[in-house]
């Protein structure tokens, strides 16, 4: 047992001792004619996670995600959702393991992020705020 | 009835000292396991694994190897059984002596074990009996195929999670959900051998989430006539037992889902008649037979919280009864074993820091009541009359570290507590190392154990043949080393290597007492195994699908350096499914090989190969009626099986040529 947690132990340190990657800024998008200008956090954080499926003016929501591996959707996860690109992914896994539904979907790149925000109404994504904005979407404020 | 019968009726839950081995264990697997999370040995296996962790996950980021058979791939094999789900599985077979079925890991089943090393769960839900720990796998499963959503096996021990019993490996089935249904479905068997089943099911998901499945099927079988010349002698003089292979069965299965709550009650029954004339019952009298009933009741509540950390709760009761009438010259031996157990399980899920997962729990399981029983027909009093009762409390924790992107470390541990005063502790320790985008190569360590059961510590018959065991019993220990390769070869092919090496210690046997025929168990045995594995998944296109599987294995007594009884050095299985008419039509093929197997008397059966072949007919892919046929041991060869040390014989032979014809239809 002695081992077991002296591993522990160190597995521990050695996550906490790993060199951090410099923050990436995001921008959350929507397509250009969602009246909303500005959304809560809590609010956002239940329309990527399912447990609001309508924006407050009633048109279904479509999140859309980057790969979990992304830097990204690792900055926005830890900001918003305020958990783990990883325990995001796990918590999508045990719902669908329950029969609770399904993950946003993923895309491969930004570009395709902004793609599928131009042809949904009701879609939601981020970008990287270096990562110009396409037409037929805009950004939208996350409040604290 | 002399004494030898009456002794060799009684050792049931295995274990004479017949120069057999001891114990298991020591390894090394590689299995190749696919980085997109599929399963590597299975066609459409779902991404999401729950066995391992006691937690969804990706099969890929699991601390344990696992394989994943699906409906659709049961229903296209034309799996009758469990037994037969799982005798595809990588390292396993199983065996049939036409009273019970018995699965065989990794070459390690020894006589007389009634699947005690193995973990049966239904959704999780354990149903190994308390009492003697059996879990049923042929026609007296809790679970009929047809419920059956998948079937997950995780290889190797995982006492870390599960406690006593999880010692060869976890199988978990998944029954069906309503949404999965979507409406009614029927289906009707006819099988050569005069048998039928049928089985009628309903589900529905509403809008609400609710979710509910019903199902109820009943089997039956006449069984043919069956030709033992050992049995032969006054009451047989030809040899020759007929009509008594009989076997009904009855299974009942409902599921709802709501909110948080999700509700299962299960219920199966079986009748089996016992045509082998096993300990030493007079042959050809139908008056032996045997009946078993299992019942599971479960509720659970399960909650997500705002922080994405996640509560289950679960309630159960499992009730089995095993029933067995012994016909012998001189009246009607019956032995009653039963159990009621309460279990109460709490588990918590959380997330920390940068993708690290911590799990733990707790676990109650209790008898609400016991009986172990034996009467005689020309007896008044019980020769054995028993009600026991056991308890267990155990905590488990589980840190599922990411280390680096590509590197996860699975840190585990589990204490269990018997009546407060036998216990055990398991761990487990897995790396998983991500290779590119088209490899994981897993390392594992772990330990299991099985702890004495009722049966084992209490049974006694005053010391006419056994006597309960004189210092008690400890548990069964096993130590696992397991190394393991998943690699995707492109998009049509994928494969995997696992080499495996467990030694265990303390395997609980009969010894009889010097100078006598009295025995009493004991931790009697060692054994070691260790073995290489390999699956493979092709797609070389138009829909057609190979599977394969291959054991290289080796399993030995540690005192004797002698082979184990039934385990053979090769295990394989193919499969392909060949789609024609845009799928509507498929054509199905399965091998089995199992190597030479070793017998009780020191013979040897031949290598057994078994050819099964089906078709599939449904004119609409979605809904309505399909037809599959199926012809078992196509070529119609003698398939023989080492005998358990209950029989006369020293090898059983399995059934010749089979047919089947099966009509579902989904409304």
């Amino acid at each position: 047992m002695a081992r077991v947690c002296l591993l522990l132990v160190g597995a521990l340190l050695a996550s906490a001792l790993a060199p951090r990657k410099a923050q990436a800024q995001y921008v959350v998008v929507v397509h250009e004619t969602n009246p909303l200008t500005s959304i809560g956090r809590s609010e956002l954080s239940n329309l990527l996670l399912g447990r609001e499926t309508r924006w407050r003016h009633g048109a279904r929501a479509t999140p859309v995600d980057l790969p979990v591996t992304s830097r990204v959707r690792q900055v926005f996860s830890m900001a918003v959702i305020r958990q783990s690109a990883t325990a995001v992914r796990s918590y999508w896994q045990q719902q669908q393991f329950a029969g609770r539904g399904t993950p946003p979907r993923e895309r491969a790149t930004e570009r395709d992020v902004l793609d599928m925000i131009r042809l949904d109404p009701g879609a939601v994504g981020y970008i990287s705020v270096t990562t110009p904005l396409e037409p037929g979407t805009r950004a939208l404020v996350v409040l604290p | 009835m002399n004494e030898l019968d009456f002794s060799s009726r009684f050792v049931r839950a295995s274990h004479r000292p017949r120069g057999l081995a001891r114990c298991v264990a020591l390894l090394l697997a590689v299995a190749p396991s696919l980085v997109r999370a599929q399963s590597v040995d299975t066609v459409g296996a779902p991404a999401l694994v729950f066995s391992p962790s006691r937690y969804a996950q990706s099969a890929a980021d699991a601390p344990s190897t696992v394989t994943v058979l699906t409906a659709d791939e049961i229903w296209r094999f034309g799996y009758r059984t469990l037994d037969e789900v799982l005798g595809a599985v990588r390292g396993m077979f199983t065996t049939n002596d036409r009273q019970f079925s018995y699965v065989n890991v990794r070459g390690v089943h020894r006589s007389g074990d009634f699947n005690t090393r193995v973990l049966l769960l239904v959704d999780g839900r354990r149903t190994n009996f308390m009492h003697d720990d059996v879990s049923a796998i042929g026609t007296d499963a809790l679970i009929d195929v047809e419920m059956i959503e998948r079937v997950e096996v995780m290889h190797g021990p995982g006492s870390s999670l599960y406690g006593t019993n999880a010692f060869y490996g976890v199988i978990n089935i998944i029954t069906r959900r309503g949404a999965a249904l979507a409406g009614a479905v029927a289906r009707a068997d006819l099988l050569s051998g005069n048998a039928a089943r049928a089985t009628v099911a309903y589900g529905t998901q509403r809008p609400n989430g609710l979710d509910v499945a019903l199902f109820a099927s009943g089997a039956r079988s006449r069984g043919g006539d069956l030709r033992y010349p050992d049995l032969a002698g006054p009451a047989l003089p030809d040899g020759v037992v007929r009509g008594l292979d009989d076997d009904a069965s009855a299974r009942m299965l409902a599921t709802v889902r709501a909110g948080n709550f999700h509700l299962l009650g299960a219920l199966a029954n079986r009748h089996k008649g016992v045509p082998t004339g096993s300990y030493e019952t007079t042959p050809g009298d139908p008056r032996t037979e045997s009946r078993e009933r299992i019942g599971l009741l479960s509720v659970q509540y399960e909650r997500a919280f705002t922080d994405l950390s996640r509560l289950w709760a679960t309630a159960s009761v499992v009730d089995g009864r095993e029933v067995g009438d012994y016909a012998y010259d001189d009246g009607v031996l019956t032995e009653h074993l039963a159990s009621r157990t309460a279990m109460l399980e709490g588990q918590y899920l959380r997330f920390v820091g940068a993708g690290h997962t911590i799990t733990m729990g707790g676990e109650y399981r209790g008898t609400m009541s016991e009986r172990l029983e034996v009467t005689q027909t020309n007896l008044v009093d019980p020769i054995v009359d028993l009600r026991p009762s056991s308890r267990v409390l155990a905590g488990f924790l589980q840190a599922d570290l990411r280390l680096h992107d590509a590197v996860g470390l699975s840190v585990g541990v589990r204490h269990d507590r018997y009546d407060g005063t036998l216990s055990a502790t398991s761990p487990r320790l897995a790396l998983r190392w991500t290779l590119g985008a088209r490899s994981v190569l897993k390392a594992g360590y772990g330990t299991a154990f099985r702890a004495p059961n009722s049966y084992e510590l209490f049974y006694s018959d005053g010391g006419i043949t056994q006597l309960p065991p004189a210092n008690g019993l400890a548990p069964e220990r096993m130590r696992n080393s397991e190394l393991s390769l998943e690699h995707t070869f492109g998009r049509r092919l994928q494969g995997s290597l696992t080499a495996y090496d467990a030694r265990v210690r303390g395997l609980i046997g009969a010894a009889t007492e010097p100078g006598s025929d009295v025995f009493r168990f004991t931790n009697l045995y060692r054994q070691k195994s260790r073995g290489v594995e390999a699956t493979m998944l092709a797609r070389p296109g138009r829909g057609v699908v190979l599977q394969g599987n291959v054991a290289l294995q080796q399993a030995r007594d540690l005192e004797t350096d002698v082979v184990l009884v039934n385990a053979p050095r090769a295990v394989a299985r193919a499969a392909a499914t060949i789609p024609l008419a845009a799928d509507r039509v498929q054509l199905l093929g399965e091998y089995r090989h199992l190597g030479v197997r070793r017998t009780l008397d020191d013979a040897t059966v031949p290598r057994l190969h078994q050819t099964s072949v089906g078709i599939r007919l449904r004119p609409r892919l979605a809904s309505g009626p399909e037809l599959h046929l199926m012809v078992w041991n196509v070529l119609d060869q003698a398939q023989l099986d080492p005998a358990g040390e209950e029989h006369v014989q020293d090898v059983l032979a399995r059934d010749g040529r089979a047919f089947r014809a099966a009509l579902r239809w989904a409304f």
